[in-house]
């Protein structure tokens, strides 16, 4: 019976001229979009790889010069794009791609997609995610506002129940047909990915992609069956649905992201710096040699190599000096940005809790996670940056110490191969496990409103049954 | 066959039916007429089992209608005042996809011939419902309820908006049903009709079962005067302006 309703739908849908224009345009932004999004990507990453190259050869062909001259000339690196990131930017459009690597400072990441948009640019670039999380569930919205309260308007409700069509059969059907054009639309913005993709991505994380919309337009389907069937009138269910996709397509994202704001403020950009500012001027500086700990250094080593005076020892003491600098330096920041990573973790959490309020929510933050787009892959990135960078500055310091100057000369150069033995940076992203394990929030939520939605479908299916149909 | 035993059905504070009892029984049709409001067709509702009775007892093919509501709509074909098919499909997709959810799979020419027999002509049979007259679509209507075969039949103001000689063949049909055994109650306005297709006829006012004729006493009276006796005594009753 579900079968003969459902093929019913479908032709409804496909006989049906509005219904028709609207899933032949939804089908032409799902289209649209993920390949004007691979383009996008395709250009980015060539622009990546030039500029990588670049930088390395900036690195290795600059004439030989000091080590603590080459540690302020520094060094760039930059975030590769995930396979996936193609169908969903997440945070990259505001986060930043690129970082410049040098001594005593941590730099923030530059290239934000967002600072360097047109300012003709008035909305946001439409991408397969935005499709799928937001334009797809106003399509079923448009399509099936009427699915049963028409029937029942126009009478063929009272036939139909009378036929002997089951109200659990006709919701699930309604509910199914509204599903399969979400599942056509997905179907399309993934397999347009696959196709223009500059990179295979992982079978699992595709699937997984494909999943999490599988069941988020599922919800929304059953939402807008139930919803129709609650209400008297087409328009009324049309006014009802509209407003709940407002409240969790636009309010209720805003309203969690100030709600977190609010409740979990972080420090500004400014105050951040000014505050690492003087937790530093506290403590050692490698240039300063009035400084207390510069002298707690100077004994130190003097004391390791038996001598009295720094022009006796059979090192540079300046390299030793800079590389404590540069740990006190580190202990700063991992003081100052464990706090603000802290912040950051327990705001997204809050939000992930919040998720629970709004699916649509719940499935966007899975998906910018699955792409590898999310906060846990941007600050996964930003700490392995700052171990490159910690290691390729001590590296320089090391050399600096030990690598056959003395103290004060700040002229001496090592070999020109020294340099080409720097490692370049190689981004680990995270693994699909480790994305889907920190959305467990998210899946919960969306387990919630499965579980939730499948009861209210059978609850309208009794209401039905019980006089609902009239 | 089909038994209503001192049916009551309230609606928020206001009575739609107060103690109701009929029956048709297998091979006869019952003529329901009364004014507005009078509770045709909650009646109707309660019959088909799209409705609950507040209390009394009603079945079908001894099928209690409450207890069994599913059951009971397979035994009864429907017709109603407005026969509300899918546009996008033709008179004869609209026919299969009925029959298919009442368990009936007719192929083109079993879907034809039911067609024919409700009074569509061949040529309208592949045309889509949209370009259907309100009488066309009765038609289809009937032919739905042809093809499930029923026991019982079930029509609410079936030919309101129809011309006489739809409506004269829609009589004839519901005879011949008749004459093959088939249970019919039609809830109608048409006295005309009713007096014409009936074997009984029930007076319902305000809920209550205030008259009722067999055919052949109802073809010696006139019945517009009885009605309107019936209706105006009914509304004394009740304190309203005959």
């Amino acid at each position: 019976m579900i079968l003969t309703l459902l093929v019913n739908e479908w032709r409804g849908l496909l006989r049906d001229g509005r219904a028709a224009m609207l899933l032949a345009l939804g089908a032409l932004l799902a289209v649209a979009s993920t390949w004007t999004a691979a383009s996008t990507d395709a250009r980015e990453r060539l622009a990546q790889v030039t500029a990588t190259g670049d930088a390395r050869d900036a690195w290795i062909e600059r004439e030989a010069d000091n080590p603590h001259q080459r540690a302020h000339f520094g060094d760039f690196v930059f975030r590769p794009s995930g396979p996936l990131a193609g169908l969903d930017s997440g945070l990259q459009m505001v986060t930043g791609r690129s970082v410049r690597l040098e001594a005593h400072r941590q730099n923030d990441a530059v290239h934000v997609p967002h600072k360097e948009a047109s300012a003709l640019l008035r909305f946001d670039r439409l991408e397969p995610s935005t499709v799928l999380n937001l334009l797809a569930p106003l399509v079923l919205i448009l399509a099936g506002f009427g699915t049963v309260a028409s029937e029942r308007e126009s009478g063929r409700l009272r036939l139909l129940r009378i036929q002997g069509a089951s109200p659990v059969a006709l919701l699930l059907a309604k509910a199914l047909s509204l599903w399969s054009i979400g599942v056509l639309l997905n179907l399309l913005v993934v397999g347009t990915h696959l196709f223009f993709a500059q990179e295979a991505a992982a079978v699992g994380s595709t699937l997984a992609y494909f999943s999490v919309h599988f069941l988020a337009l599922w919800i929304v389907s059953v939402l807008v069956a139930c919803v129709s069937s609650w209400c008297r009138r087409p328009g009324t269910a049309a006014g009802v649905l509209l407003g709940l996709w407002v409240g969790s397509a636009i309010a209720l994202p805003r309203l969690t992201a100030l709600a977190a704001n609010a409740a979990i403020p972080l420090p500004s950009r400014d105050a951040f710096d000014a505050a690492m500012q003087e937790d530093r001027e506290k403590g050692l500086d490698g240039h300063n040699p009035r400084d207390v700990r510069r002298l707690e250094v100077e004994e130190s080593v003097l004391a390791e190599y038996g001598v009295s005076t720094k022009e006796e020892l059979p090192v540079n003491l300046d390299g030793f000096l800079m590389q404590a600098d540069e740990e006190y330096g580190n202990q700063v920041w991992d003081q100052h940005f464990g706090r603000l990573e802290q912040l950051l973790r327990r705001q997204s959490d809050l939000v992930a809790s919040l998720s629970l309020a709004n699916p649509l929510q719940a499935a966007d933050r899975i998906s910018m996670s699955i792409a590898g787009t999310g906060l846990d892959s941007h600050l996964a990135f930003l700490n392995q940056v700052e171990s490159h960078r910690r290691t390729l500055v001590q590296k320089l310091n090391d050399e600096h110490a030990l690598g056959g100057s003395k103290t004060g000369d700040w002229a001496w150069k090592p070999e020109l191969d020294f340099y080409g033995s720097f490692a370049t940076f190689q981004f680990e992203p995270l693994s699909l496990g480790q994305a889907l394990a920190r959305c467990r929030a998210e899946w919960g939520a969306l387990l919630v409103w499965f579980i939730g939605l499948t009861g209210l479908l059978l609850y309208s299916a009794r209401r039905l049954e019980r006089g609902g149909s009239l | 066959m089909i038994e209503l035993v001192d049916v009551v059905m309230d609606f928020g504070g206001h009575r739609a039916l107060d103690g109701l009892r009929l029956s048709v029984e297998k091979g006869r049709v019952y003529g329901l007429l009364g004014p507005n409001g009078a509770g045709k067709s909650t009646t109707i509702n309660l019959v088909t089992g799209l409705l609950q009775p507040s209390s009394g007892r009603i079945s079908v093919g001894g099928v209690d209608a409450v207890a069994s509501p599913q059951k009971v709509r397979e035994l009864l074909a429907y017709v109603p005042e407005s026969v509300a098919l899918y546009p996008h499909l033709s008179g004869i997709e609209n026919l299969k996809l009925f029959s298919r959810l009442a368990g009936r799979r007719l192929d083109n020419r079993e879907s034809g011939a039911c067609l024919e027999r409700a009074g569509l002509q061949v040529e309208a049979h592949r045309k889509r419902i949209q370009s259907y007259s309100k009488g066309m679509r009765q038609k289809v209507g009937l032919a739905i309820a042809l093809a499930k075969e029923a026991r019982g039949l079930v029509l609410d103001e079936p030919s309101s908006g129809l011309d006489p000689s739809a409506s004269h063949e829609l009589s004839a049909t519901v005879r011949e049903l008749a004459s093959r055994g088939v249970a019919v109650l039609m809830a109608t306005h048409d006295l005309f009709r009713a007096r014409e297709t009936c074997d009984t006829v029930g007076l319902l006012v305000q809920g209550s079962l205030r008259a009722e004729w067999a055919a052949s006493e109802v073809k010696d009276r006139d019945l517009e005067a009885a009605y309107l006796d019936v209706v105006s005594a009914g509304n004394a009753s009740k304190g309203a302006p005959a």
